[in-house]
């Protein structure tokens, strides 16, 4: 079995979407199409919902043609205790170039997104 | 044939009245019942396009005709001196002929002939092609009465009422042409007999060898012609009067003859020399067959069984698709070139395109030109043609020449392929300098050597000069003269048209184009600037190494667009010459050996273009026959050579009158200019369409106050360069005192405006009324008046101070020298604070120094700007244009590593030829706006170029610009990678993930940043790879450092640390998010924060398109140990360029490829 774990395999909506959790694989962040596992995709597409939640999340949807891809873009890393172990200068990089992002994120703009794999609510998504 | 009563007698006094072309037939139908050759539908259409004459078929009369006359051997009062035609006489006159399917029995005959082709021949003459007859009613019975002739009449005769002696029965090989021999049999001295030799392979079986060989004369061909075996060679002579029997026996090669009564003579051919021939007698009988002419004739090839001469061909059968060169050369079915340039070899004047014909006895050659592939068919004494079909096209009849030039001499004693390259260059020459020279210049005359014949001379190895011997003795020792022999040389490069250069430098343009799949391969190019895309012109370069070609023509300036071209009859190209000395005349004929040919133009406007000729523009057909094309206007063509390579063919033709120039600066007194600055062609007038002669363009100048005294020096015979000895001698009590001079020069004088330079040295001649001495701050530089490009030394010379040959150079005393300099000093670093040129512009400020900190310059003020010509495109808001310089232009230069971009609204022939990406320039006089980096040209501006750096494509934004069209990397993905060896270059697409490593360090010598080693952690999204590099600009790129901020606050943190800092990156390397950085030294933490902000940033940035190839590991374990670091289970690669990848045009091309491949999977579904 092909494993891609660390690679931005470019998938398209159709594809990510029979993505289904490795049994396999322990690790929860798996996933896999036929005989390929990839936890990290990228995709290109058109913006077609934004909801914000600000210091929270972007919750956004791309679309590429074929179908579309929840997303999800973390905006809570100075609050969020996973990044409290790091020296806050960085955590506010990081979130800096969170928002950054997510002010680019905006109904019907073309964007590349990269991120991993997970399932959130029952639903195949990317964070 | 039954004729019906309204069939019209015709008289060939009347259709030599009519002048015309005509054909004609006895059987009138509309469709026209004349006889065509069988594959006149398959033949190839005539071949020009442009000359459609070729394609009119042969006039038909609109009523039913016949000839009634006699065929003859020979006519008493002939006209015409080729001796292989038949005769046709009626009642009114007499006509050359030639006869389909001869038949033996007709000669001295009349015929009825009802199909006829008519030809009109200069002066007063004609042709008339036989295509069918029949014997007059009156005739039939007498003709079955005879069934031979004695040869040295044409009386008919019957055989039982002669004896046959010496008999001799074969198969006719070949036929001589007719010549002239000196003989001295005759008791009365010597007298020339005019004959013409055969060679004939007889049979040696027994009936043969029989003393009654009586039985052959009733031989029944049909059934025992095959046990003959011809395999003896005898040579038969045919003298005296015999010779009128030529048009006959040279039709009959390939055919049996039996000939009676011929006499065994030991021949002397000179050198020692004799032969045992057979020579005709006055009892000589030429026999009839038998039976039906053409079945007798018509042995079989299998009894043939003696062995071929080394090198000569036996037969080949097609049709003529051209003639050249008054019939010098005949094309064959589009492939083959049969050269006939022996004046001895008279063929018939049926040779005409359109006409079916079979060549015997020919040499092939295979001529290794560089620029076409050829085949030719060399011909001998023993060549002949026979023609099958008649033409039924409108073509003209070729006629042999009767006077033979020096230049036909020359042409004949060559070996074919060399021969056929003069006739190629002969019909270069005369194509190209019509009007210029005459064509007894070009040419030559009986006892005077042409332009063609010394260039050819010059040109050609000796080796392919051979001796002639003369008809008989070539033709019976065909072997021994070395009829044929091959040479092995290299043909000297095709001396070729400008406007057959054109045509070829655009079709190969646009096939490189298409052969490169899809223009859109180059649309990757395109620039952002200013938030819209905008195309970049693609550029190829075609060097002359590959082309096998010479560039022959003069220099003029083009009265349109006030540039260098070089010109002949067909056409003109713009030229650049950087070494041009200023003493180059109109009148001199230049040779170019050495250049390469720059065709520029817009992928999107290049999209439409096809070829125009399926042929092409260097095939021999184009060169001999009339070629025209019409220019693409889409496509910028022009040459770039330097004239160190170039010899000036003017000599040869006329005393040079520019060897004449340098005399001036023998010795005297001279004003010493030094070149401030050259005006543009004013905009209002440059560029139309109507040649305006007032004109006028100015230059900037300052004198020095003092002249300059030159002594004889020694003349440089390469370059035409002098070695002058001066002395500075001063005029002005104040040495301070310089004096600025505007220049203005009319058209006339446009050339010298082309060849100053900014920044260099001039001399003009001190006299009584000079134009210096006259004006006081402006003058009109005539065309006498020369300006001398000079450069001074003191002492040794050394040559590569400049990188321009000047015309002189002096040497100076060490005082005169260090005034000099002092003087060129205080000019550098004056900063004329005045009103320049008739109010046309601002206050000025002139600063020659380049580079430097362009941006502190103060607002409003002129400088110039030095560097690499990186983009250029319009400002305005159309997407694209067909001009490279359509009116409002934004330059992109790169000048020191900043990106500058200049305004220019500039005509278009206000840019120098060449100029464009990648070239490194030099504006003058450019304004600096108040926008920052932003310059503007103004109506004063000038661009001087100063490299040519001729390079295929343009330029990406690394420091690489070579990257030529056909080496292009291939795109792969990472994962494919690993099976590629190492040092492929591949192309990848790719973001950045992480940083690992990043290693900075201060150069020593500049305030700039500098990257020993970076290890970026890259994806494609088939796997990921670490891609290793140590160039700057790769990282200037990747970092986004070009903006100034960023660079000087890096700077900064590098100065507080002794120079160098390491930032590894510890954190999970497919994550950017998690960030965990080290840097080796301990920095301010907002210094750490900048530092890691730039690689954060860097890494969500956009998509590369990365040149690399895999790196082994050894090369950079060593690397790593030393900082301490590891290597990571990931593919190495070495990067080598890196720019941003065009997403639009990536997604055509993927989308192209998949109809390619949609189309092809498409056709194979068909095919199965």
């Amino acid at each position: 079995m092909e494993t891609l774990q660390n690679t931005h395999v470019k998938l398209l909506a159709f594809d990510f979407t029979s993505l289904t959790p490795s049994s396999s694989q322990p690790k929860s962040a798996v996933y896999r199409r036929g005989t390929l596992l990839v936890s990290r995709v990228e995709t290109l597409g058109i913006v077609t919902s934004r909801d914000h939640k600000p210091d929270r999340f972007l919750q956004f949807t791309i679309d590429d043609g074929t179908g579309c891809i929840p997303c999800v873009l973390w905006l809570n890393q100075l609050t969020s205790p996973y990044h409290s172990r790091r020296s806050p200068p960085d955590v506010r990089l990081i979130a800096e170039s969170a928002i950054n992002f997510a002010t680019l994120i905006q109904i019907g703009v073309s964007a590349r997104v990269r991120g991993k794999v997970t399932v959130y609510r029952g639903i195949a998504t990317m964070l | 044939m039954e004729e019906e009563s309204s069939v019209k007698l015709i008289s060939v006094s009347d259709l030599l009245h009519r002048l015309h072309p005509l054909t004609g037939a006895s059987l009138f139908t509309p469709s026209h019942s004349v006889r065509r050759p069988p594959s006149y539908k398959d033949a190839p259409q005539p071949s020009n396009p442009q000359n459609p004459n070729n394609l009119k078929i042969l006039k038909p009369l609109n009523y039913p005709t016949v000839l009634v006359g006699t065929l003859n051997l020979t006519f008493p009062s002939s006209s015409c001196s080729n001796s292989s035609c038949l005769k046709f006489c009626d009642h009114s006159a007499a006509v050359c002929c030639d006869i389909l399917d001869l038949d033996l029995r007709v000669i001295g005959q009349r015929i009825r002939i009802v199909a006829w082709n008519f030809l009109p021949l200069k002066p007063h003459g004609g042709f008339l092609e036989i295509i069918r007859w029949s014997l007059d009613q009156s005739e039939e019975s007498y003709v079955s009465k005879f069934n031979a002739f004695y040869l040295n009449s044409v009386i008919p005769t019957r055989e039982e009422t002669i004896v046959p002696r010496h008999l001799i029965y074969g198969l006719l090989e070949s036929v001589s042409p007719v010549s002239n021999v000196p003989c001295t049999a005759n008791k009365t001295g010597t007298k020339n007999v005019k004959g013409f030799l055969a060679e004939i392979t007889t049979c040696e079986c027994k009936l043969c060898i029989s003393r009654d060989k009586v039985m052959l004369l009733h031989d029944n061909p049909t059934e025992q012609s095959n046990s003959h075996k011809f395999s003896k060679s005898t040579i038969l002579y045919f003298c005296g009067s015999a010779s009128i029997w030529y048009p006959v026996i040279s039709r009959l090669v390939g055919s049996i003859l039996l000939i009676s009564g011929m006499k065994k003579k030991m021949v002397f051919l000179g050198e020692g020399k004799s032969l045992m021939m057979y020579v005709t007698t006055e009892k000589a009988i030429f026999h009839l067959p038998v039976s039906n002419s053409k079945r007798a004739m018509n042995i079989n090839r299998r009894n043939t069984t003696r062995i071929r001469e080394k090198g000569l061909c036996r037969a080949y059968t097609g049709t003529i698709t051209g003639v050249y060169m008054q019939g010098m050369v005949i094309e064959l079915d589009h492939k083959v070139l049969l050269l006939l340039t022996d004046h001895q070899l008279m063929m018939p004047h049926s040779l005409r395109v359109g006409a079916i014909v079979t060549v015997r006895n020919f040499h092939l050659e295979d001529p290794k030109f560089g620029w076409e592939k050829v085949k030719v068919f060399g011909s001998c004494y023993k060549t002949s043609i026979r023609v099958n079909l008649f033409s039924p096209i409108e073509s003209g009849c070729h006629q042999a020449l009767q006077s033979r030039s020096l230049l036909r001499k020359f042409i004949e004693s060559l070996a074919f392929s060399a021969g056929l390259w003069v006739l190629l260059a002969v019909s270069s020459f005369k194509k190209k300098f019509a009007g210029v020279l005459s064509e007894m210049e070009i040419l030559g005359l009986k006892h005077m050597e042409g332009l063609v014949q010394k260039y050819s001379s010059s040109c050609l190895p000796l080796s392919v000069f051979g001796f002639r011997h003369g008809v008989v003795t070539e033709y019976c020792q065909h072997e021994l003269c070395g009829c044929g022999k091959e040479i092995d040389y290299n043909p000297p490069k095709l001396v070729v048209p400008i406007s057959n250069l054109i045509s070829h430098c655009e079709d190969t343009f646009i096939k490189k184009l298409n052969a490169n799949s899809d223009i859109n391969n180059y649309q990757n190019s395109s620039l952002v600037c200013g938030g819209k895309s905008h195309d970049q012109p693609i550029r190829s370069i075609l060097k002359s190494e590959d082309m096998n070609i010479v560039l022959l023509g003069t220099l003029k300036i083009s009265e349109r667009s006030g540039r260098l071209q070089l010109v002949d009859a067909t056409g003109s190209i713009d030229i650049v010459i950087p070494d041009l000395p200023t003493v180059w005349s109109n009148n001199d004929i230049y040779e170019i050996n050495d250049f390469s040919i720059v065709m520029e133009g817009f992928p999107r406007q290049l999209q439409g273009l096809e070829l125009v000729n399926n042929d092409h523009p260097f095939s021999c057909k184009n060169i001999f026959n009339h070629f025209q094309s019409s220019r693409r206007k889409q496509i910028t063509i022009y040459i770039y050579c330097y004239m160190r390579d170039t010899k000036s063919r003017n000599h040869i033709l006329h005393p040079s009158p520019s060897l004449d120039k340098y005399n001036e600066l023998e010795n005297g007194s001279f004003h010493l200019l030094y070149l401030l600055h050259k005006f543009p062609l004013q905009q209002k007038l440059a560029g139309g369409d109507v040649v305006t002669n007032n004109l006028s363009v100015y230059v900037e100048a300052i004198v020095f106050p003092w002249n300059l005294l030159l002594h004889k020096g020694e003349r440089d015979s390469v370059f035409q360069v002098k070695m002058l000895n001066g002395t500075v001698v001063n005029m002005q009590e104040d040495c301070s005192y310089k004096r600025k001079l505007l220049l203005e020069l009319k058209s006339d004088s446009f050339w010298k405006y082309q060849l100053l330079r900014i920044g260099g040295y001039y001399l003009i001649k001190h006299g009584d009324k000079d134009l210096v001495c006259t004006s006081k701050d402006f003058g009109v530089v005539n065309s006498e008046s020369h300006l001398w490009s000079v450069v001074f030394f003191s002492g040794q010379k050394s040559t590569d101070e400049c990188e321009i040959c000047p015309d002189v150079y002096v040497n100076l005393s060490d005082d005169d020298h260090l005034s000099f300099l002092k003087a060129k000093h205080s000019i550098t670093t004056i900063e004329p604070n005045e009103t320049i040129f008739k109010g046309l512009f601002l206050n000025s400020c002139l600063s020659p120094r380049t580079g430097g900190v362009i941006v502190n310059m103060p607002e409003g003020n002129l400088l110039s700007v030095q560097g690499l010509v990186v983009a250029v495109h319009t400002s305005t808001h159309h997407h694209h244009y067909h001009r490279i310089f359509p009116g409002s232009v934004c330059i992109h230069v790169l000048v020191d590593q900043n990106l500058v971009k200049i305004d220019s609204s500039l005509s278009e022939h206000s840019y120098p030829v060449g100029f464009g990406p990648g070239v490194k320039a030099k504006f003058h006089r450019v304004l600096l706006t108040t926008q920052g980096d932003v310059l503007k040209m103004t109506p004063a501006s000038f661009i001087e170029i100063n490299s040519q750096i001729p390079i295929d494509q343009q330029l990406t934004s690394n420091d690489t610009p070579v990257m030529a069209v056909d080496t292009t990397p291939s795109s792969a993905l990472i994962s494919e990678m690993i099976h590629f060896s190492n040092h492929k270059k591949t192309r990848i697409h790719c973001r950045v993930v992480a940083f690992y490593v990043l290693v900075m360090e201060k150069k020593n010598d500049s305030s700039d940043v500098k990257f020993p080693l970076a290890g970026v952690i890259m994806d494609d999204g088939s796997s990921m790879c670490c891609c290793w590099t140590d160039n700057e600009r790769v990282m200037t790129c990747l970092l986004g450092l070009p903006w100034k901020r960023s660079r000087t606050s890096l700077m900064k943190i590098l100065d507080e640390h002794d120079g160098l800092i390491v930032i590894n990156n510890h954190g999970c390397l497919s994550d950017n998010s998690c960030i965990d950085v080290k840097v080796s030294v301990p920095v301010k933490e907002s210094d750490e924060q900048f530092l890691k902000s730039l690689l954060l940033q860097a890494s969500s940035t956009n998509t590369w398109d990365v040149v690399g190839s895999m790196m082994s590991l050894e090369e950079l374990d060593e690397r790593l140990r030393r900082l301490d670091m590891v290597m990571l289970p990931l593919h190495n690669i070495w990067i080598s360029q890196v720019s941003h990848m065009n997403t639009l045009n990536e997604a055509r091309n993927i989308f192209q490829q998949l109809m390619i491949y949609t189309k092809e999977r498409n056709k194979r579904k068909a095919e199965t």
